[in-house]
């Protein structure tokens, strides 16, 4: 059997499209309305396999080899290597995401556009990672036998991370555009590793699963609080007033 | 003609989709799991995909009694017993049409549809009663606050309104 559980694929597709259509259509009807950004979420998808299977796990790998560690994330590991995996997929995840921007097509869009531009290719990373994840569980014998519905944590999940994956590139990318990478890198990295940690400190066995929402929660609000913070910034530097049909006005 | 109804719109689309699709996330599983889950846990999702959903379709079909009635002294903005703004016509300072800015948060705003206290960007919080988002809104400003409506006759409306204001 290729897959141990192949029905994760239709919970995965549900919540692309899902995914895709809500937090595309959001991004497209208060963003601004590109055509290209279907391209970008296309060309996004597979950025997760990659740095998953290309940079993470090689270097996870050597780190285990050069420590002469056992790998995994528990109590017995050193503590420099559990800071090691707590920050090694924000860095390497917030830094191959704006990788496109070394293409030219994508930079001219990004330089008109970068908070925007910038969220579209984390959604596309963020629907990319829903299908590596995927490709996990179906791998897994956890799962075995169990129906495309059993998975409503994972489309749950998945969906908001896609909204986390889409601000944070957005994030960054501004940033990286108001000449200020090092300071937008090492944002992104740190909200990343903050929406990351409440799970990081449950496979420890530190936190409960209560804590681990109440925390992903707050994380996810900080994000949109400050997502929206510089978009209402950008729009109020962009408001045309004159653009209005005055059928009425009182004279004072 | 003394009343006016919203330009269609596909907006209350968007709001029975949402309902429909929260009473199948929450309720459709517990049809498969019925027997091995607790009577009290069925119960308690079947009843929270309902209470969320139910309002949602509510409101996607009182989307189509948007109207806008001019009174003696007074415009009423209504959709069925949900709102029901009255705006002097005396406390009208200003009636324009704009695109305005959207901001993330909002009470109830979805592409073709903005209903209840709308936070823009430009306006700041307007009482909306249309159904279009943003785009060609006919805004009313009065001493007391913004209203937000789109009329489907909108010149007769425009030329009613103002001929009531002056």
């Amino acid at each position: 059997m290729i897959f141990e559980n192949d029905q994760i694929f239709i919970t995965a597709l549900i919540t692309i499209l899902l995914s895709a259509a809500i937090w595309g259509g959001l991004f497209y009807s208060i963003g601004s309305k590109q055509k290209i950004y279907g391209l970008f979420l296309i060309l996004m998808l597979p950025f997760s396999a990659l740095v998953n299977l290309l940079i993470k796990s090689p270097l996870n790998q050597m780190v285990i080899k050069v420590f002469d560690l056992q790998g995994g994330v528990n109590l017995q590991q050193p503590l420099f290597y559990l800071l090691f995996l707590a920050f090694l997929a924000p860095v390497t995840e917030e830094f191959i995401k704006i990788l496109p921007i070394f293409l030219p097509a994508v930079r001219e869009r990004v330089k008109k556009d970068p908070l925007w531009s910038g969220a579209w290719l984390g959604l596309g990373f963020g629907l990319g990672e829903a299908l590596f994840i995927a490709y996990g569980i179906s791998k897994s014998s956890q799962f075995v036998g169990l129906p495309w519905y059993a998975f409503g944590g994972y489309v749950g999940e998945r969906f908001v991370v896609c909204l986390i994956h889409a601000i944070l590139t957005g994030l960054l990318t501004w940033f990286i555009f108001q000449k200020k990478f090092f300071v937008g890198y090492g944002l992104a990295i740190l909200l990343h590793f903050f929406v990351n940690i409440g799970a990081f400190l449950l496979a420890l066995g530190i936190i409960g699963l209560a804590f681990v929402n109440i925390l992903f929660l707050v994380s996810v609000i900080i994000l949109v609080l400050i997502f929206e913070k510089i978009r209402k910034n950008l729009l109020k530097s962009n408001i045309n007033e004159s653009e209005e049909t005055v059928y009425f006005r009182r004279s004072k | 003609m003394n009343n006016y109804k919203a330009r269609s719109s596909a907006g209350w689309l968007w709001l029975l989709g949402l309902g429909i699709f929260i009473l199948v996330i929450i309720v459709f599983p517990m049809l498969f799991v019925f027997r091995e889950t607790p009577v009290w846990v069925s119960f308690m999702n079947v009843g929270l995909g309902l209470l969320i959903g139910v309002p949602f379709i509510y409101i996607a079909l009182q989307v189509r009694e948007i109207s806008y009635i001019f009174h003696a002294d007074h415009l009423e903005i209504s959709m069925g017993r949900l709102i029901q703004y009255k705006v002097k016509f005396s406390e009208i300072n200003e009636l324009v049409k704009k695109d305005l800015t959207i901001t993330l948060w909002s009470s109830m705003r979805l592409p073709g549809l903005a209903l209840f206290k709308v936070p823009y960007a430009d306006e700041g919080v307007v009482s909306m009663c249309a159904t279009s988002a943003s785009k060609n809104i006919l805004l009313i400003k009065t001493e007391h606050g913004k209203y937000g409506i789109t009329p489907a006759a909108e010149t007769d409306f425009v030329n009613m309104l103002t001929s009531k204001i002056q």
